[in-house]
């Protein structure tokens, strides 16, 4: 009997060495450098999972690329909850809203070349100039005032800062408020929309980096434009049926940016919940997503008429999630994140309204951004 | 090198299995035989039970029931880790599909509909059993997965008895548990207390988040990370009495109080500023129930009522500006449960058995989060009467029939029900043929019925009907045993019910699916007695297929005819343990599968876990005896191979890491 025994416990010691190979998943690596203009999908990911990514389409060629950060950075996920993405040069701002976060990449080759840390919940980032830009927050009750480049013209590496914070806190308010959401410029006064919870639109004068003003608009407004003639535009969900902040219809609304005043307001009904306003390249025609993909001029005397209507619309679950209008071409994309658990779809329309292309990009397609030709 | 450690613990078994030719000669005298009467009873007709063996029970003493489950029974465990939330699936079902009774007393979440695993201490329990699947309706409804029952149990012979258990091991982890007994065969007392606690700063490469970009190759540089907010702080007390009125009357009353402080992590790729995204948990438990046994000639009434309260606070902080800390998000919800129940059992020889009760039970939940002002305040009554009858034919055959009614807030259900069989192929090989067909049901949580925001009161109960066939056997003597089954089930369940974001921004839960949850689960007991040498194996080993039936109809799914997700196809753990008079060796072996976290089963890396195999070992050794006083010291070793793994994703886990264990027995 003791010889079994010895023989086990010399086994045990001869397999000591471990199975899993779960880093193997660390080792990848793909080589893409491409100058021409093509669309960032931002796929938000699952809360709490770490599994945000991002996808890349090349329009003339119709090819898609997925996990394009994690591949070309050996293996690092892009984070928790991708919020949205903008370019300024040839630097492409990722926000990760739960990882706290703001991955720098450059957009011919993707590869990560620096990284804006030590923020609370980023949504969106707006420049001012080079060296300063704003960062949203949803749960900061602040905006950060971020330097997005740091050395990086010395180094090609940026170590971004943040530089300061905008106080937007409404403590005398009954609600957490104010949650700041996107940010549209005119002159030198930035205006954000504050989504949940709340109905205000912060307008902050850059010159001394504070609220100078606000303005009350309906329910949870979600998302924020500015056209060719200066008059912001929101979209307001209305809130939710047992809400404490309550719920109302929700609207579309036009506001002078110059003066401030609502100039006209689109109600819907109650059971709707129209969400991602959008421009298309000359800033008059807006679209946006009400089940299915509305449109109409900017022009006050205009009204919604339903453009694309999504085939799905009544099934269990899935639906149009995210929206864009190809700032050049006119082509319109719009996300189905499916049940939110698988990779999900992006389909495409010409400006007409007439499919050109669907792919598959990965978990819940919810913000685009297009990259023009360097 | 994974062939080869699966290869190896096939090996020891095996090795183990054939050593008991050579030493055949060494029978003891005075050992019993045992035969199908164990396990062929008429009370338990078609019925799958099986339990957690004492050894088990008592290699696990300082351990929470999530790795009990997890390692010794065929349910997997989702878990983060120690001390993090762990649920349960059992025949690959939801975690509200498993329902838990303690003494009697359901204790599932009336909110949630589930149970934290990790937040009760094997200490605090005596007898782990499980009924599978359709048996559960026995206890009561909502088991589409099975029931697991916990039991404590008195010893009316022991005027005395204390234990004391430390454990102290990597990461700054503490326990302590005590327990204290005494009375007579009249009146017995057991108090039972624990405290437990780690800093689960465990160390870990971090490959989520890079240190800095090296300025001469512009490549990504990597490093050591410490894993953070996984401490908690745990404690409880137990404490039991039982008073035998006369011979035929016991009237007991338990209490279970804890309390579990613990802070939640946050993801592993996150450089948020500091101060901010602080998560923290409070879970506040009282459990009672009284019970009056009366045991007639040759029947056996049950009256029992019991209650519970838990409260549960989550909040979320964040640091804002002049150095504020404000709560983004604190939920305060309460929950409330009175269950009353009578049973009656006849049993008439091995011949018949009858079994009548019936149930009152009610639910308040009452839940309000103070940022947003939002909440729900409901109750639930659930009226249930339960009948089965099993009758014997002739030597070899066993049938019962079972069925429950529930009314839910006095509203009618579709009864739901069970028929099964046992054949005794063998009597002197211990060979049983089993077989089941069975109706259950899953009420909707109040959650799913109410939470704000996306509760939906238009919620169907889940309906799951279930076919079961097995075989069980055993054989051998006291000194040398062989316990086994094999099972194979086949359930439908409809109207599964998911949340899943809406377009609204919230999630809200739907009956999206059809489900068929399939599988064959194999457990096997092998004990060897040598004179002072005492082996023991214990084996399961499952199959699990649940898969999504539901072609959703939306362009592009694909989670159509796909395992659901975290629920692995393959699992199996095997405890070996070898007693030779005061030293004792444990080793125990864990494996899954590969977990798909996307509906679709998206084979990429990124989505998926990797098969999970693990390795721990225990060296005991009994320092000191002397009649009931006993001192014991043992030292384990977690994570033998120092794998490197998540068991969800952006989870990483501790590495090999160590603990010493000291019992003391008086």
């Amino acid at each position: 009997m003791k010889r079994y025994f010895t023989v086990c416990l010399f086994a045990i010691l001869l397999f000591l060495t471990a199975c899993m190979h779960d880093n193997e998943m660390w080792e990848r690596r793909l080589d893409h450098y491409s100058q021409s203009s093509g669309l960032f999908i931002l796929n938000e990911g699952n809360f709490m999972y770490d599994n945000a990514s991002l996808s890349y389409y090349d329009m003339a060629d119709r090819e898609v690329t997925n996990s394009a950060f994690y591949l070309t950075n050996n293996g690092l996920p892009l984070g928790d909850v991708a919020q949205s993405m903008t370019i300024r040069d040839s630097l492409g701002y990722i926000v990760v809203n739960n990882s706290g976060k703001i991955y720098v990449i450059n957009v011919n080759t993707f590869k990560c070349v620096g990284k804006i840390p030590t923020l609370t919940s980023p949504r969106y980032i707006h420049f001012l100039d080079k060296h300063k830009a704003y960062v949203t927050d949803l749960y900061a009750k602040s905006i950060a005032i971020i330097d997005p480049l740091g050395d990086y013209e010395e180094t090609g590496i940026v170590n971004g800062k943040v530089l300061g914070h905008i106080d937007v806190s409404n403590d005398g308010g009954q609600f957490y408020q104010h949650p700041t959401e996107q940010m549209v410029q005119y002159k030198q006064f930035v205006f954000t929309n504050c989504w949940s919870f709340d109905n205000k639109i912060l307008v902050i004068d850059t010159t001394k980096d504070e609220v100078v003003d606000e303005i009350e608009v309906l329910k949870q407004p979600t998302s924020l434009v500015m056209d060719r003639f200066n008059r912001i535009w929101t979209i307001t969900d209305g809130g939710y049926e047992g809400s404490a902040y309550g719920q109302e219809r929700p609207g579309l609304q036009c506001i002078d940016a110059e003066t401030r005043k609502v100039l006209k307001t689109w109600r819907f009904d109650l059971e709707d919940w129209p969400s991602e306003v959008q421009l298309n390249g000359s800033k008059d025609v807006l679209y946006f997503l009400n089940k299915h993909i509305y449109r109409m001029p900017t022009f006050l005397n205009a009204d919604p008429e339903c453009f694309i209507k999504n085939p799905n619309a009544d099934a269990q679950y899935g639906g149009f999630y995210g929206l864009t209008v190809d700032p050049y071409s006119g082509d319109i994309y719009v996300g189905d994140a499916l049940d939110f658990q698988q990779d999900g779809v992006v389909y495409r329309f010409d400006k007409s309204g007439a499919p050109v292309d669907t792919f598959e990009v990965e978990i819940s397609p919810g913000a685009f951004c297009f990259k023009p030709e360097m | 090198m994974k062939k080869i450690q699966v290869l190896f613990v096939l090996l020891f078994c095996v090795q183990l299995l054939f050593a008991q030719a050579g030493v055949d000669s060494t029978i003891v005298t005075g050992t019993v035989t045992v035969n199908a009467k164990y396990i062929f009873k008429v009370e338990e007709a078609g019925m799958v039970k099986s339990d957690v063996d004492s050894t088990v029970m008592t290699q696990k003493i300082r351990s929470s029931l999530s790795a009990l489950l997890s390692e010794n029974t065929p349910i997997f465990i989702k878990t983060k880790g120690q001390g993090a939330l762990a649920t349960a699936s059992f025949r690959g079902t939801a975690a509200s599909h498993t329902q838990v009774r303690w003494n009697g007393l359901n204790i599932n979440s009336p909110m949630t509909g589930m149970v934290d695993f990790s937040l009760i201490p094997v200490f605090f329990v005596d007898d782990v059993s499980l009924e599978h699947g359709g048996s559960s309706i026995a206890s009561q409804s909502g088991g589409l997965g099975g029931v697991v029952n916990l039991n404590n149990k008195v010893q009316w012979n022991d005027p005395f008895e204390a234990k004391y258990v430390q454990f102290i091991g990597s990461y700054d982890t503490y326990q302590e548990y005590g327990s204290i007994g005494f009375g007579s065969n009249k009146f017995q007392s057991k108090t039972r207390l624990y405290v437990r606690s780690s800093e689960n700063d465990y160390p870990f490469y971090n490959m989520s988040n890079f240190k800095y970009i090296d300025p001469v190759t512009a490549e990504l540089v990597y490093g050591e990370d410490t894993f953070k907010n996984g401490d908690y702080f745990n404690y409880g007390l137990m404490q039991e009495l039982y008073w035998r009125i006369d011979d035929k009357s016991v009237l007991s009353a338990n209490y279970w109080g804890q309390r579990a402080d613990r802070s939640i992590p946050t993801v592993i790729s996150r450089e948020g500023a500091e101060n901010t995204n602080v998560n923290n948990q409070l879970d506040d438990v009282h459990r009672g129930v009284i019970q009056w046994k009366h045991y007639g000639d040759i029947s056996k009434l049950e009256i029992k009522s019991g209650g519970s309260m838990q409260q549960l606070d989550y909040t979320l902080k964040n640091q804002v500006g002049g150095g504020v800390v404000k709560d983004a998000i604190h939920s305060q919800s309460k929950s409330y449960q009175l269950q009353n129940s009578v049973r009656y059992e006849l049993p008439v020889y091995d011949l018949f058995h009858f079994t009548g009760s019936a149930d009152y039970n009610k639910s308040w939940v009452d839940t309000y989060e103070s940022v947003r002002k939002t909440g729900y305040k409901r109750d639930r009554d659930v009226v249930s009467v339960y009948a089965s009858v099993a009758q014997s034919f002739g030597k070899k055959w066993n049938v019962s029939a079972q069925v429950r009614q529930e009314w839910q807030d006095y509203v009618y259900s579709n009864p739901i029900w069970f028929t099964g069989f046992d054949y005794k192929i063998s009597e002197n090989y211990g060979l049983i043929l089993h077989g089941s067909l069975s109706k259950n049901y899953h009420a909707p949580t109040l959650n799913d019925l109410y939470w704000q925001p996306g509760g939906n009161s238009d919620l169907k109960p889940e309906d799951g009907h279930t076919a079961e066939v097995g075989l069980k056997g055993i054989l051998g003597t006291s000194i040398n045993m062989l316990k086994w089954s094999v099972t194979s089930y086949y359930s439908d369940i409809d109207n599964w019910i998911i949340w899943i974001p809406s377009v609204r921004g919230y999630w809200e839960p739907r009956n999206v699916k059809n489900v068929i949850s399939k599988g064959v689960e194999v457990q096997l007991l092998w004990n060897r007695q040598w004179g002072d040498l005492n082996f023991k194996v214990k084996s399961n080993y499952s199959y699990t297929r649940s898969i999504n039936m539901e072609k959703g109809g939306v362009f592009g799914d694909k989670s159509y005819k796909k395992q659901l997700v975290y629920i692995p196809i393959h699992s199996a753990n095997v405890l070996g343990t070898v007693d030779y008079r005061w030293f004792n060796i444990a080793y125990q072996y864990n494996y899954f599968s590969e977990r798909y976290t996307t509906t679709s089963n998206t084979p990429k890396d990124r989505y998926w876990l990797y098969p999970y195999h693990m390795n721990q070992l225990d060296l005991g050794a009994q320092l000191y005896e002397n009649q009931d006083q006993k001192i014991r010291v043992r030292f384990s070793i977690y994570n033998l191979f120092d794998e490197v793994y998540r068991s969800i994703l952006s989870s990483p886990m501790p590495r090999r890491n160590y603990g010493v264990t000291v019992i003391l027995n008086c």
